[in-house]
């Protein structure tokens, strides 16, 4: 079926230049643009692409030489204080005027908030095919780039082509690619003009910002991920995996019950298609059901050890270990446990 | 204040570990999963008929969605909207998000009103792109914002707070506009046997590709961008040793994997 589609399709010109967005907040360049661009030198390198970033923001030197320095051979950028805080008519525009100059072939953007709505939106500007989502990226025996979605909440994954229409727009959440050291290369750098955003009388006011509380270890950094799922029943109970999690200088997370029930604060706490995907060493979830929407967060995971009451727990299948009892019960043993062995490890002071 | 709410039935996302891909035809196999109104509609349907109870106005459901799923469809006159309208044709199969906001954007055309506020849920549970309500925001060159809640409505502005990663941005956005509604912002009520009945009577408008005088080569498999190919069912199993023993024990265990997994403990 697919060899036929494949035969099927106009030819359109090869994979010659990647594009990747860079998004910054408050001076900082997020981790979504390392990864897609290791992503992108992984699959494309050796076959004369050419690397290229986008950004789009207030003039900032450092920003600059970040990206000069992170193994692009061209940079695009549009300066401008419009660009600040996310603004769905600037920005845009930007990354369309930005997008038109550099003509890539492939447009690799971050799906953060702000991010999902851009590529969209620049699939209907440029009038091409938009691949939300990815959980992959491969290229095809003849050279073509292979999008790899979950659907059904990663139940399956499905192959998407861009065949006729350039640029080919994916985006991938951040964390799905690991950022790897990649060497600088000589990189010519664009500045393409912000007159278009001065014209565009916008409809968007922004008109506050609340910032988020920062708060503990986020789940994609920890090497221990511990996870509160509705078998978790109570906040007391969630609040003992709370200082699991801290006793073993990981993160707590949550699946969608807990976030919807309170116990995590936000979906930067969830695992799973909605939330955050997360491969730490070590992956600790009590009372989690198992479904997909959730495993997906958690495959790449080194090892996924499962507390639940149910033998015939879904979760089981695809745990490392599984162990079938109580949450409550297990954490408190564990919160003992960890609470005793620090104890020998602390330095003794002379009786 | 006129309203239209875009929704779309899906396969019920509790009943996904029933899916299953056929070995030979690689197709999906969604037999025994039935279709219910996207959950995250309903938070969209909700926002509506608030903003309406303050507002006055009218609330218009509409779907690009196959004849046979009309009943969830219903669901929203249920709750209480005004009217509904399935976009519906052989033409419009295979659509991805492009032709389907592009179908989307014909029969809100086609409908002949202006409509202040364009709302939709924030994603389908089965696609999940949550592309289409930017890509129909694009073409009808309406501003849009995603994933918004407390939205407020006066003197020809609507007012949201759109969550990002990092906090909360608020908008003052001219009318017309279009709104992806938050998840968990608002509460969908519940529906009452009498409001099912009620709904019973409502007549659902089919729109053709004829009545919209769509530009045949934007709409369906024919006017996506994007090709699907193969399906693959990952397999995500692992050994499941069992860990047994008292809550102690099994707490002991733990804390040796996790050592030689690599962590400090
Ligand atoms: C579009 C969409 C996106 C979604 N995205 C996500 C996502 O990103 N992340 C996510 O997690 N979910 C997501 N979901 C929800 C997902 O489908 C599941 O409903 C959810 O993951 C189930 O969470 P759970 O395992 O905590 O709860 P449940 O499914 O209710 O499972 C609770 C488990 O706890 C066990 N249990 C009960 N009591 C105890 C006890 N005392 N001790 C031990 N075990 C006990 C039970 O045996 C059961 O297995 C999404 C759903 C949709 C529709």
């Amino acid at each position: 079926m697919r060899q036929g589609f494949l035969k099927e399709r106009r030819w359109i010109v090869a994979i010659k230049k990647i594009l990747i967005y860079a998004e910054v907040f408050d001076g900082v360049l997020l981790p979504g643009y390392r990864e897609l661009l290791s992503k992108a030198k992984e699959i494309f390198q050796g076959r004369g692409a050419v690397f290229a970033a986008a950004y789009a923001g207030p003039r900032n030197a450092v920003i600059a030489e970040e990206l000069r320095q992170s193994g692009i051979h061209e940079l695009y950028v549009m300066n401008s204080p419009l660009l600040d805080l996310y603004h769905p008519e600037y920005h845009l525009t930007a990354l369309e005027m930005i997008v038109r100059e550099a003509d890539p072939d492939v447009l690799l953007i971050t799906a953060t908030r702000a991010g999902e709505e851009m590529s969209a939106a620049l699939g209907v500007r440029l009038k091409t095919g938009v691949t939300a989502h990815c959980a992959d990226l491969v290229l095809s025996g003849d050279g073509e780039l292979t999008q790899m979605v979950p659907a059904f909440g990663g139940k399956v994954v499905g192959e998407i082509f861009t065949p006729t229409t350039r640029p080919r727009i994916a985006s991938v959440k951040s964390g799905t690619f690991m950022a790897a050291d990649l060497d600088a290369e000589e990189c010519r750098e664009t500045e393409v003009s912000a007159a278009p955003l001065d014209a565009l009388n916008p409809s968007v006011e922004i008109v506050g910002f609340e910032k988020r509380a920062t708060k503990k270890m986020p789940i994609t950094a920890a090497d221990v991920v511990i996870c509160g799922g509705y078998g978790v029943a109570t906040r007391e109970n969630f609040r003992i995996l709370e200082e699991v999690a801290e006793q073993l200088s990981g993160a707590i997370g949550g699946t969608r019950p807990a976030l919807d029930a309170g116990w995590i604060e936000d979906e930067s706490g969830m695992i799973g298609t909605s939330g955050r995907t997360v491969r730490p060493k070590v992956y600790i979830g009590f009372g989690v059901s198992g479904a997909a929407h959730h495993v997906c967060g958690i495959k790449d995971a080194g090892t996924i050890i499962s507390v639940n009451q149910d033998p015939d727990a879904e979760i089981f299948e695809v745990s490392d270990y599984k162990a079938i009892g109580d949450a409550r019960a297990v954490a408190q043993a564990l919160r003992a446990h960890l609470a005793r062995s620090g104890d020998e490890t602390a330095p003794r002071i002379n009786p | 204040m006129n309203i239209i709410v875009c929704v779309k039935p899906v396969p019920d996302p509790e009943k996904y570990h029933l899916l299953k891909i056929d070995t030979k035809t690689k197709r999906l196999i969604r037999e025994g999963i039935p279709t219910i109104l996207n959950p995250c509609d309903r938070t969209a349907v909700e926002a509506a008929l608030q903003l309406k109870e303050t507002h006055g106005g009218k609330v218009v459901i509409l779907s690009m969605a196959p004849l046979f799923s009309q009943d969830r469809i219903r669901e929203a006159l249920a709750m209480g909207a005004d009217e509904a309208y399935i976009a519906c044709d052989a033409l419009f199969a295979g659509a991805d998000t492009f032709s389907t906001s592009y179908t989307l954007m014909k029969a809100i055309e086609a409908l002949g009103v202006r409509f202040d506020l364009i709302l939709t849920g924030t994603e389908s549970a089965d696609g999940a792109t949550a592309n289409v309500p930017t890509q129909l925001a694009e073409w009808l060159s309406y501003p849009h914002a995603t994933g918004v809640s407390d939205i407020e409505v006066r003197d020809g502005y609507a007012t949201v707070r759109k969550k990002i990663e990092q906090g909360r941005i608020g908008y003052r956005i001219k009318l017309p506009v279009l709104l992806s509604v938050e998840k968990n912002a608002y509460r969908p009520r519940l529906i009452s046997a009498m409001n099912v009945i009620g709904a019973g009577k409502k007549t659902i408008g089919i729109l053709t590709a004829e009545t919209l005088g769509v530009d045949e080569c934007r709409v369906g498999l024919k006017g996506s961008p994007t090709r699907a190919g193969e399906l693959i069912q990952l397999d995500l199993r692992r050994a499941g040793r069992e860990i047994s023993g008292e809550p102690e024990e099994i707490a002991r265990r733990i804390v040796d994997i996790a050592k030689k997994s690599g962590v400090n403990c």
